[in-house]
């Protein structure tokens, strides 16, 4: 555990030693800045609600995410320190869950600096407080599976770009899983293979993000999101470690 | 081996995942930390739930968002979800609730079904129809079922939708409908005569006012005569709206009702606009028709006197828009409502129009509530006065009343009273009335008498309780606080609870107080511009106009001429001022605005910049210091 925390802190310390971490928060801030004051016009709305800063970042994150999480495995074996790395006396799984931590922290550090509008709602109206709170749970743990994800493909590939696009598309096709068009084709799928319908919907559109979130959207901590969250990012991380244990056997 | 190991062990995590999300899903716990526990079933609806003897069916029909017409129903998917989401609560907090969720497809059976249950559907083109309705069954008796015929989807919509669900459970499980006699001389209750028959009959048809409508899923509201003089003991409450000239036969009905441990609500008015003269009178006799009423003898024996021909108008709580004009002299919001009001809970805006104006001093024996006052800052205004002045005058009017008015208690405007009444009748109707030696009667109460005395009577009425803006949203709390009287007077506490729900709103109030504030700033100097404006325009129309030619010509001096350009340049120059000054106030508006966007775009970012300066240059010292 302590090694796992040794390297979750040396990896955080990356993100702010370098310029990489305050180009991300510098850069993520005033765009969402846009889309709430500008685009979405919040003082016409007359509304003490965060509903555009939460509905506007998951579509921020799946870019954002991506580009924090290419660097994760890619730089390290485009750069040929994964060789080092495998030879320390730590475990893959260790440096699979530290590199991660860092990641996520960095993230949700990020994630809190939009507190200045929970800041403002509060000053200018009576924000529902309990509903932001969920709100940040709800957003923290889909940047959590974002990044989960992006550290899969960033171990899949040495070249970033290609990581970044395919996290890209599988965040995006994970996001709108639950989404009545893509259930359709799962629909029109499952018919044409003679599997049982409505069943392959639920299973399929159970994995959706977007389904995942309602609850916590409204306010509703639900035990079923959370596990879902959980177990999701769970599995994406041990595939991860499964993939540099292959790459480091050859 | 170590490949198929690693597969094997890829596929083995994936299952138990799902595995622990399948028992997730069976056994989950969820917190609603919203904070009005918005997405709970309230108490009200708990208990309504708790109280059911027989097996109830909710079907909830419901459009199927499909790719036919997914792109026109896109934006409404996530209020559908949340809709039919908390309608399962009904379900998994009731055994007695079975919940059917029928998807209806385009041009399917279910269609049918939904159009035979009287549901309405909402036309997505010109072919098709979108569905969102519930149909509540009660399974032991088939035939009794009521519906919701179309929940809008959205989150608006969603607010008041526990409230009418439950409304429909207690509406098919209700085996009889509580009494509620009305004794007043307007037509609240309609006369439910159809228009053609009324025609007939030389009468006008009469609906029912809004509140009374909205209620008559549980009560029976039913016309008492004045000429009674008793009331019946299957009246389970009494309205008493806007009495005048009650003689003392009915007044005693109503002492001797009260004193059996009757619940009384009491509305009474000093200029009821409501109240219009018969048709066909005599227009010199209609000129001097009185539209104020009172229940003197009551209202005193309760510790109330009335300041005769004097309305209540709040320096502070009047509903007054931004230009100066009145809407209601009384608006009542959180600060006149006490704090564990169950009346007012959750409300805001209730709305009384010209209400009547009462002192108040305590009565041995007489429990008092006062359940909305009036602010600290209050004074009173003549109603004759009030009434020659049009409206839109009514500003101009009660402004200067209350410039100097000093702070002092607040005032009730809704008392309750309960406890121990003693009859106004002491020694009966008569004294040789054979009433004054009946047994029976009583001089003190017994059980437990109730009464709530509400000092306005048109805020109740259709005109007042239908205020909605351009959206269709309801401009005030009138008609949930009417509700809520009556339920809480019948003691019906359920509904009370759900409806306080249904009002919340979140708006940026800072925003509003600033231009308040600033509107009040400036209010003295703009008023006294407008008065000077006012002044100038006067002088400038002193100068004669003659009409040459049906050209307006002036016949004035080179000195006049030089004077009304001078006039004419100082109007412009005060039109401006005021112009400037109202411009000040939407300026004080915008830099709150500006800071708040200031404070959101850089306060982090200029936080990160300066950490990531400190720890450059910590670096580089570093550097410098190894090197």
């Amino acid at each position: 555990m302590s090694t796992i925390l040794k390297i979750t802190k040396r990896e955080l310390m990356g993100y702010f030693t370098t310029p990489i971490g305050y180009v991300f928060i510098i850069v993520f801030l005033p765009f969402l800045w846009y889309m709430v004051f500008q685009k979405n016009d919040f003082f016409a709305l007359q509304n003490a609600s965060m509903d555009t800063v939460f509905s506007t970042m998951p579509l921020i994150f799946l870019l954002f995410i991506p580009a924090v999480g290419m660097r994760l495995w890619s730089e390290e074996r485009r750069t040929g320190t994964i060789e080092i790395l495998l030879t320390l006396p730590i475990s893959i799984a260790q440096a699979t869950i530290g590199k991660f931590l860092a990641a996520w922290i960095f993230i949700l550090i990020t994630i809190l600096s939009t507190l200045t509008f929970v800041v403002s709602l509060n000053n200018l109206g009576s924000p529902d407080n309990g509903v932001i709170f969920a709100n940040y749970i709800g957003i923290t743990f889909v940047a959590g599976a974002f990044l989960s994800i992006a550290s899969f493909t960033s171990a899949l590939t040495k070249n970033q770009v290609i990581s970044l696009i395919l996290s890209f598309l599988l965040s995006f096709g994970i996001l709108f899983l639950g989404d009545p068009g893509v259930l359709e084709v799962c629909k029109a799928i499952a018919g044409y293979l003679h599997l049982p319908v409505n069943p392959v919907i639920d299973f399929v559109g159970s994995f959706g993000f977007y389904g995942h979130m309602i609850n916590l959207q409204k306010g509703i901590i639900d035990s079923r999101d959370i596990i879902f969250f959980i177990s999701f990012i769970s599995v994406m991380i041990y595939l991860n470690i499964l993939l540099i244990n292959k790459q480091k056997a050859k | 081996m170590k490949r198929n190991y690693n597969t094997i062990a890829a596929i083995a995590v994936i299952i138990v995942a799902i595995l622990l999300n399948m028992v997730g899903n069976k056994f989950f716990a969820k917190v609603d930390i919203t904070a009005e526990s918005s997405y709970t079933l309230s108490e009200g609806t708990k208990k309504i739930l708790d109280d059911l003897a027989g097996p109830i069916t909710l079907k909830l029909f419901s459009s199927k968002i499909s790719t036919e017409n997914k792109t026109l129903l896109n934006q409404i998917e996530i209020p559908v979800r949340i809709i039919k989401e908390f309608i399962k609560e009904f379900n998994e907090y009731s055994e007695s609730i079975t919940l059917e969720i029928i998807d209806v497809e385009l041009n399917s059976d279910e269609e049918d079904t939904a159009e035979n249950y009287g549901l309405q559907g909402a036309p997505i083109n010109s072919m098709d129809k979108f569905y969102l309705g519930i149909v509540a069954i009660n399974m032991d008796d088939p035939d009794k079922e009521a519906s919701i015929p179309f929940i809008s989807p959205n989150m608006d919509a969603f607010k008041d939708l526990e409230y009418k669900i439950s409304k429909l459970i207690i509406e098919i499980t209700k085996i009889q409908k509580t009494k509620i006699g009305v004794i007043s001389d307007l037509p609240m209750v309609g006369n439910n005569i159809p228009p053609q028959i009324a025609a007939q009959m030389g009468k006008k048809s009469q609906k029912p006012w809004q509140f009374i409508e909205a209620l008559k899923f549980q009560y029976d509201f039913v016309s008492i005569s004045k000429e009674t003089n008793r009331i019946e003991k299957d009246i389970d409450g009494l309205i008493i709206a806007h009495p005048k000239g009650l003689k003392d036969n009915i007044l005693y009905a109503i002492d001797q009702y009260l004193l059996n441990g009757g619940k009384l609500l009491v509305f009474v008015d000093e200029v009821c606009v409501a109240d219009t003269p018969p048709q066909g009178q005599d227009p010199r006799m209609a000129q001097g028709y009185s539209k104020s009423s009172d229940l003197k003898k009551f209202t005193t024996s309760w510790g109330l006197t009335r300041n005769p021909g004097q309305v209540l108008i709040d320096a502070k709580s009047s509903l007054e828009t931004p230009m100066g004009r009145i809407h209601a002299l009384f608006q009542g919001n959180k600060s006149n409502f006490p704090e564990d009001g169950k009346i007012t809970k959750g409300l805001s805006n209730i709305e009384f129009f010209i209400p009547a104006s009462y002192d108040y001093k305590s009565v041995e024996g007489i429990k008092t509530e006062v359940l909305i006052k009036s602010s600290n800052r209050y004074g009173g205004v003549s109603s004759m006065q009030l009434l020659r002045t049009p409206q839109k005058g009514w500003y101009d009017l009660t402004r200067p009343l209350l410039k100097d008015v000093t702070e002092k208690e607040p005032t009730g405007l809704v008392y309750r009273f309960t406890g121990k009444f003693k009859s106004i009748f002491p020694d009966g109707l008569k004294k040789d009335d054979k009433e004054a030696k009946n047994p029976n009667r009583l001089k003190e109460s017994t059980g437990n008498p109730s009464v709530i005395m509400i000092s306005d009577v048109d805020f109740l009425n259709d005109s007042f309780i239908a205020r909605r803006d351009q959206f269709g949203r309801p401009l005030n709390a009138n008609f949930v606080f009417v509700q809520n009287l009556i339920e809480f007077t019948m003691g019906n506490e359920s509904l009370i609870s759900i409806r306080s729900k249904t009002s919340t709103m979140r708006p940026l109030t800072k925003l509003d107080d600033i231009r308040q504030k600033a509107d009040e700033k400036r209010q003295k100097e703009i008023e006294k511009h407008i008065e000077d404006e006012k002044e100038l325009s006067k002088k400038l129309k002193e100068f004669k106009f003659t009409v040459v030619n049906g050209e307006l010509k002036i016949n004035i001096t080179p000195e006049q001429q030089v004077k009304m350009d001078q006039l004419k340049k100082k109007r412009k120059e005060m039109r401006k001022k005021i112009r400037n000054l109202k411009y000040l106030t939407t300026k004080e508006v915008d830099a709150e605005k500006l800071s708040v966007k200031v404070f959101n775009f850089a306060f982090f970012p200029i936080i990160f910049l300066i950490l990531g300066l400190v720890v450059m240059f910590y670096q580089r010292g570093k550097v410098s210091n190894n090197g």
